[in-house]
């Protein structure tokens, strides 16, 4: 079977922090993108475990499936929990949520969590759209911007040219960085157009790293102009898959001038997370409601 | 007098032979990689048995004409489809050039005057690539996806746009137990409707002729009709109308 040059590694992860933790409420957020899926799971607003697979021809399969890692980290159940979020593109196939909520409000939410109240814009790098977020300093939405009629810009685009060139995805980055002088953006928009200008080049002498540069700079520009669209107000954080490719990240930095925050955590993960959040946010809501009811 | 006109596109290389303006031959072959390559291994099965000094002019045309070494002049791909056509379907006033990478509609005025143009070049979907990709996707031979389309059954509405998106919505079609032949009529439907967009920026226009690769694909064709409302009509060596072009204007100089 031929290589796969575009698959890109699934993550899973426990809060190490908690052995022999008390239980608290627990909410999850399963978040089904066009590519990847993630379920988070929070005990009382804090991160306990979360996964990241790779989004199968079924959805709903795949909500299982990712939640499925998660019990298998922490040794819960589903009756466990107390409460489910489904987001993403792919929500309605959540079967065991008790709400869905667009991923847009889940994106800013989870992205708050991560990076903190300072964070106001957010740019959402996925595998079939990119979207820049600009939020409040609680995590609400208050404008944004997106592009999903066209792969260039998304991980889709970044998977085929990954193919293309059989250089492994995670690797694109680096060495798109590892280029003397920055050479040209490729000048076509359109991924499949993409390919042959990628093909010319290779033939003119360039080198594997050259056009990855020249790639990553392109997609970098076009994300730029989807954020000066929207206002850019800092602090700025880029969530989604392509915020691991560090060589798209940094041109991104350079062209709009600013620092994008860092984390620990899968930077994937930021939908299920807000789906967790306000998961949880919910429930409290109602407990107070029943309180006063009382 | 003999002229040549070769019509280098992103796929495949055209060429034909014209005597006092009309067709005598005409050969066809993969562009590939090296369009110089391409040029003259065309002209050899072109001007087979015919010496080369024969020839008094060669003329270039398409995307690839500037890379080509040799010839006596090269026209744009708007000017030879326009003198193609203007031969092959003098009543022509709209031309659908119809190719591997580019679609371009062109108004024509009388005597064939360009009258205005559009082009896709931005976008891939509605070229001959995304029919390719789709192709291949649901494990059919390009020249007969325009047969299996026209088995179709049911109409399928694609959501996507993008060459990349449509690719994954067909797979999921086919987790969906859809039949080929109303998949590839979707994907027709589609393709015709960017088409048909890109037409109706030039405003409202009649006697549309179709010329390029993509005219073999009689399913498109049939796609285009309905989505335009109106019937396009298929001219005459449709691939080879803007290298007869070329060879036209040859000879006019």
């Amino acid at each position: 079977m031929a290589e796969e040059f575009w698959r890109w590694s699934e993550t899973s992860w426990r809060n190490p922090d908690l052995e022999g933790w008390q239980k608290g409420t627990l909410t999850a957020g399963v978040d089904i993108g066009s590519t990847s899926t993630q379920a988070v799971l929070l005990s009382d607003k804090r991160l306990v475990a979360y996964a990241s697979i790779r989004t199968g021809a079924n959805s709903k399969d795949s909500a299982h499936n990712a939640m499925r890692k998660v019990f298998d980290l922490t040794g819960l159940r589903q009756e466990d929990i107390a409460f489910t979020v489904g987001t993403g593109y792919g929500r309605v196939n959540v079967p065991f949520a008790d709400k869905t909520i667009t991923e847009i409000t889940c994106h800013a939410k989870g992205a708050h969590y991560i990076y903190g109240s300072t964070v106001r814009t957010i740019l959402d790098m996925g595998g079939q759209d990119c979207k820049a977020i600009h939020c409040d300093e609680t995590g609400r939405v208050v404008s944004f911007m997106m592009n999903d009629k066209c792969a260039a810009g998304t991980g889709r685009g970044m998977e085929v040219i990954a193919d293309l060139l059989g250089v492994p995805i995670e690797e694109i980055g680096e060495r798109s960085l590892q280029v003397e002088k920055d050479p040209p953006p490729i000048t076509s928009q359109c991924v499949v157009f993409a390919k042959t200008e990628v093909g010319h080049l290779m033939r003119e002498g360039w080198t594997k790293e050259q056009v990855l540069a020249a790639y990553c700079e392109a997609m970098a520009e076009r994300v730029a102009r989807l954020l000066r669209q929207n206002e850019m107000v800092e602090d700025f954080a880029i969530t989604g898959g392509i915020a691991k490719n560090i060589g798209v990240v940094k041109r991104i930095e350079r062209l709009m001038h600013v620092k994008a925050l860092q984390s620990d955590y899968d930077s994937q993960i930021a939908g299920a997370l807000g789906g967790a959040v306000l998961g949880y946010d919910l429930l409290q809501r109602r407990k107070k409601r029943a309180r006063k009811t009382e | 007098m003999i002229t040549v006109g070769i019509d280098c596109g992103t796929q495949r290389t055209k060429a034909v032979l014209v005597r006092d303006g009309a067709i005598q031959s005409t050969a066809v072959t993969r562009t590939a990689f090296d369009t110089n390559k391409a040029a003259s291994d065309v002209l050899d099965l072109l001007c087979s048995g015919l010496p080369r000094e024969a020839v008094d002019r060669i003329y270039k045309t398409g995307i690839g004409a500037p890379t080509i070494s040799f010839g006596d002049g090269q026209v744009n791909e708007i000017m030879s489809a326009a003198a193609g056509v203007g031969a092959l379907a003098p009543s022509c006033r709209c031309i659908l050039d119809l190719g591997a990478e580019r679609n371009r509609a062109i108004r024509l005025g009388e005597q064939h005057i360009v009258q205005g143009y559009e082009v896709n070049d931005k976008c891939a979907s509605g070229s001959g690539t995304f029919l390719e990709a789709m192709a291949r996707v649901l494990e059919t031979p390009i020249e007969s996806f325009g047969a299996l389309a026209l088995q179709h059954k049911k109409d399928i509405t694609l959501s996507a746009q993008c060459v990349v998106f449509v690719e994954s919505e067909v797979i999921s079609l086919i987790h969906q137990n859809e039949q080929a032949a109303d998949i590839a009529w979707g994907v027709l439907t589609s393709v015709a409707s960017h088409i048909s967009a890109l037409v109706q920026r030039l405003g409202k226009v009649e006697r549309v002729c179709a010329i390029g690769g993509l005219t073999l694909n009689r399913g498109l064709i049939e796609a285009l009709n309905r989505e335009m409302k109106q019937e396009v009509t298929v001219v005459p060596c449709a691939e080879y109308a803007s290298a007869y072009g070329a060879a036209l204007l040859a000879a006019k100089t």
